[in-house]
Formats: C-alpha cells, structure tokens, sequence
C-alpha cells in the first residue's frame, strides 16, 4: 500500500468512527483521533488531545490512580511491603500480575508477589479503617521482620470515607522507626493510572529522597548511573543493566523493579539518571535533577537500532574510555543482532502491525518492529500526554493512526479498517483480537514473556513475534475481512 | 525434516543426500525455460545494497533459486522476495558440492549474515 493509500485510509476510518457517535461525543473524540508522519509539520503527534477524562459509557482499557501507584511504581520495590488499604479485590487482582521480576526470597526478605491487604468491610466502611490499618501494619512487623519498610496504598473508599492514613502512618513510623508511607492513590483520583504515577513519584520524593541514612556512608565513582523507570518485567531491567556495565558505567540503582529502599535512597548519588519510562517516572528525575543537581536523559532499549543509539547517546555523557567500550560493546552485540534479523526478517518483513499501550511503549517500541522490517500503521497511549505525542512523531517511520484513550469499539473498528498483520496492545484487547482470527501481542508484560530491552532480549522480542505472527493455527482460522459473507 | 522446502520424513534420517534434494527440487521447479536470469541483492541489516549478482540458468543454485522464489510466501517487495536463512545455507551447501566454480563463488558470497533477496528475470 503507497503512503498516500495508506493515510486516506487511517483518515476514512477516523471519519467511519466519528459518524457513529452522538455529536457530542463525536466532538470530543474527534480532538484525541489523527494522523501523522515524519514529513508532516503539525500532525497529530503535535495536536493530539490527551491526558483527558474518558467519554461516560465507553469502553475504556484504562487503569486507575492506584493501578499506577500500586500496581506500576511502588510495586516493584522488593524489600518493601505494600499494603492495600481497602476492600480484597483490587490487591488481589493487581498481584503478580505485572511479572516484575526480583532476586530474594518471597516472604521472608522480599514480598513482590504477594498480597498484603486490610481487607474491608461494611463496618470499616461506616466506622473507618485506621484502627484496623494500625493493626495490620503490627501484624506484617510482626509477622515478616525483616522488611524494610511499609506503603500504604489507598484504594477508593479510603478517599471516600476520609480515613487519615498519613496520620496513620505518622504515628507507626514513630514507634517502629521504619520507613512507612502512606500514599493516598485512591483509584477515583484523576482520569488514568497516569496520576497515580505522579502521586507515587511524590511520595518517594516526599519520604525517600530526604533519608540521607544510605547515602552518608556511600562511595561514589566517576561511573554510577541509576536506571530510573524500569520495571524489569520479564527481566528487562537485568539485560538493560548488563549492557551498562560492559560500557564501564555502575549501576547503583534500578527504580522500581528488582529495587530496594536503599538503592531508591542512594540514587541521588548517580552521576546520571537513565530514564527509560518517560512517563511514569520523569517527575522524580525532574527532582533530582533540581534538588540534587544529577541530570537525566532518556533512552531506548527495545531493538537493536534504538539500543545502539542510545548507548551512543548514554556515553556521550561520560570519558573516551566508556565511549570506547561502548563502541566494543556494540560491536560484539551487533553480530548477534544481525543474526537474528536475517533468521527472522525474512518472514516478517512487511507486516503491519497496530500498538495500543501505555507509558513508553507506543513509541519506543516501534523501532525494534522496524528493525524486522515490520511496519508500525497505528500507535496511541492509554494515558499519555502531549510531551509523550510529541516523542512519538520522532519514532514513526511512515503514516500512522495516532488514537489517545481509545476505546474498545474504536479499536475495533480501526483494526477492521486497516487490517493490520498483528494487534500489539493489552490483556483487555488480547481475546477480542485473537477471536477474529488477528495474531496478537500482550505488550503490557510480554505475554509471559521477555525480556525485551537489549541486544539479547531482541532475539527474544523476534521470536516472539514470528510465533504471534507465523503460528500454523492461524491457517485454522480467519480474520473478518477474509471470511465471505453468509447469507448475504 | 524440511530441505529447500521439501519435507523428507522422519523414516529418511537426519542425513538426506543431495542427490534427493536435487530431484525434488528440480521435479518441484518444473520448467524454468521462461527464466533468464535471477537477480540477486544482498544487504545488511540496515537495508544498505552491499551485493549484487546474477545466476545465470543451468545450475542447481538457478533451479533452487527459483523454486524457491515461485514457492516461498515471503512477501515480495518491488518484484525481490528475501530468502529465508534456513533454505539459504541448504541451497549453498547444496550447489556448492554439485554447481561449478563460478556458483561456488556466489555461494560463498550467500553464506555470510546480509539479507539476500532474489528476482525472477
């Protein structure tokens, strides 16, 4: 399909979308719907509203403001315990589920994957919780000693009935003389997971960045970097790290995943912050930047242009003799990067692919699709915001469907429209593709797999990609616009 | 298991000679009398043209390239499909025991990491 097609196309079908709405509505949406492309001065990377509440009614595939605080940044944070402050459910059902991955033993000195809650009732609800949150903060002291500190994560009701945590955990801190922090996150607070990241990032700021106790006695070098935004879903914060300390630099810290509190307290003390989520955690660097003077940059790890750049980028910052490591280290990489596309571009190369996610990845991750020759049509964030569209007009490499928030029946109808080869998006989406016969990518936490950043997680990123795409069961099967028409 | 896209079953072995490759390969290639020439690029990953050759007919590297590029559901771009890695080494390995000088060259040329893409002239 030639360019010009292709964005008459990605333009029919925003207006195909906009027709079926009430006008109102239609309005509205109208300003979260695009298209753009590098040749474009103000597309819709540029002009894209986003950041917004979502329509009433529709099918949003957002999460809420302690998904992005519990769930995304605080987390990950392995030796700390984080306590659900609230009804069952949405602790249990946020737990695990990212796959962050950590090195300890759960339970006794880590704690990642399991499920702490206080577990309200109707009578918590009418006489509120403290009490029962003061219990249950003795009881996990009691019970795993040898944890380094307690969040409490607020779920909605907490915010409804007014329940004082930070009073709360005011008090326990003093007798316990552990880090505990209250983050007041309840789900209902802003429109997305968005503000929950924001919230969480203030909260280390507020409680972590003051405790000086680590960094006192802490011995810096000329090389220590801190990864800040990683997650290491499936590992990724790992082959990210193993990258940066064959280029000479040291890693003192990974925020969140496989963290600890003392590496989050002893992060100011980074020569560098390497910021990978944008999104979730710019705040906190933005802070440290001011506070502590450490500067930060961004950088990509997903496929092997993108990695190669950014390490480029990341020695620009330190000596010649990082800078010629680094050049070794993409050297040695790149053979085995090569390998991998010449084993798998021939059968993807080609392929269009659409993305719906969040945080970084629909922009970031559209090079390692291009990297296998695969061609990105359509991108938009869950809960970007406009310094996230304006990153992504850099990434995209052809004309592309920019859509914010969008919503299941939107989604949908683009798909029909411009019948990608791949969906790549969320659990959410996952089933409603891959039951009309659409190969699909779970690129929230790699369907089970990864990781994904680095030289050697693009083998991986690859292979899953040719088994999502080259699977034989697809032969069983038919997209839509492939099946004739019965009884027409 | 599968050579230049032929399936030789399991009852066979591991060790298939060439000489049953070649005929099922030249059975499956029927009549190439139409093909004059098969082009052939070879780039890096960066998709810079560091390769460029023709294999004239009357080869088994001629007759693989071409069931091959009949055959393969590669996607084509501007008439070239790439060759798949597998059948690439199975092709050169092949005609490097049985093609002449001239097609030994070329195959040393398939064996090293570029993307190659062939088009049928």
């Amino acid at each position: 399909m030639g360019p010009l097609n292709l964005e008459n196309l990605q333009k029919e079908a925003i207006a195909e979308v906009l027709e079926s709405y009430p006008e109102k509505v239609s309005k509205n949406r109208a300003k979260h719907l695009g298209v753009d492309s590098p040749e474009t001065s103000k597309g819709a990377c540029d002009t894209s509203r986003s950041n917004k509440q979502t329509v009433p009614g529709v099918m949003s595939q957002r999460g809420c403001a302690y998904a992005g605080s519990k769930g995304v940044v605080w987390g990950p944070v392995k030796d700390m315990i984080h306590i659900s402050h609230g009804p069952i459910g949405c602790g249990q059902y946020s737990r695990a589920g990212r796959r962050n991955y950590y090195i300890g033993t759960t339970g006794i000195d880590t704690f990642v994957t399991m499920n702490f809650s206080t577990d309200f009732t109707e009578k918590d609800i009418v006489f509120g919780g403290d009490k029962k949150l003061k219990v249950a903060l003795e009881e996990i002291d009691t019970l795993f000693p040898l944890n380094n500190g307690i969040t409490i994560q607020s779920e909605c009701p907490i915010g409804l009935i007014g329940d004082d945590i930070q009073a709360v955990a005011k008090k326990y801190k003093s007798e316990s003389s552990k880090p505990t922090i209250a983050v007041s996150c309840e789900g209902f607070r802003g429109v997305s997971q968005s503000l929950g990241h924001h919230i969480a990032n203030d909260m280390i700021r507020d409680e972590i960045m003051p405790d000086d106790s680590a960094r006192k006695d802490f011995q810096s070098t000329p090389y220590d970097v801190a990864i800040v935004g990683d997650y290491n879903i499936g590992g990724d914060a790992w082959s990210s790290r193993i990258l940066l300390e064959e280029m000479g630099l040291r890693v003192i810290a990974q925020w969140s995943g496989d963290a600890t509190y003392k590496e989050m307290a002893i992060a100011p003390k980074a020569k560098l912050n390497l910021l990978h989520c944008y999104r979730s955690m710019n705040y906190i660097a933005r802070h440290m930047e001011q506070e502590f003077g450490v500067p930060w940059i961004e950088y990509n790890f997903f496929g092997p242009t993108k990695t190669t750049e950014s390490l480029r980028k990341i020695a620009a910052m330190f000596d010649e003799t990082i800078q010629a490591k680094t050049e070794e280290v993409i050297a040695k990489y790149t053979a085995m990067t090569d390998e991998v596309i010449a084993k798998y571009r021939p059968k993807l190369e080609g392929k269009t692919v659409m993305l719906y996610v969040g945080g970084l990845r629909p922009r970031h991750v559209i090079g390692a699709y291009e990297d296998l020759g695969m061609e990105v049509i359509g991108t938009g964030y869950e809960f970007g915001h406009g310094d996230d569209y304006k990153r992504t007009k850099e990434d995209i490499a052809r004309s592309t469907l920019i859509y914010d928030d969008v919503n299941e029946y939107e989604l949908e109808a683009f798909v029909k429209k411009l019948k990608p080869d791949l969906v790549a998006s969320g659990v959410k989406e996952k089933y409603v593709f891959q039951k009309m016969g659409l190969p699909f990518r779970q690129m929230h936490s790699w369907d089970y797999s990864g990781p994904y950043h680095g030289y050697d997680a693009f083998a991986i990123f690859a292979k899953d990609m040719d088994l999502a795409m080259n699977s034989p069961v697809w032969s069983h099967t038919k997209a839509p616009w492939d099946t004739e028409e019965k009884g027409a | 298991m599968f050579v230049c896209g032929y399936h030789f079953p399991a009852s066979m072995g591991n060790d298939v000679s060439f000489d049953k490759v070649i005929e099922k390969v030249n059975e499956g290639a029927g009549d190439l009398s139409g093909v004059s020439a098969i082009e052939v690029t070879g780039e890096t990953s960066k998709g810079d043209i560091v390769e460029k050759f023709t294999v004239s007919p009357g080869s088994f590297l001629f007759a693989a390239l071409a069931d091959y590029y009949n055959k393969s559901d590669v996607p084509e771009k501007d008439g070239y499909k790439m060759i798949y890695y597998t059948n690439k080494y199975q092709i050169s390995e092949i005609s490097k025991a049985v093609d002449g000088e001239e097609e030994k060259a070329l195959c040393k040329k398939l064996d090293d990491m570029n993307l190659y893409r062939i088009k049928i002239a």
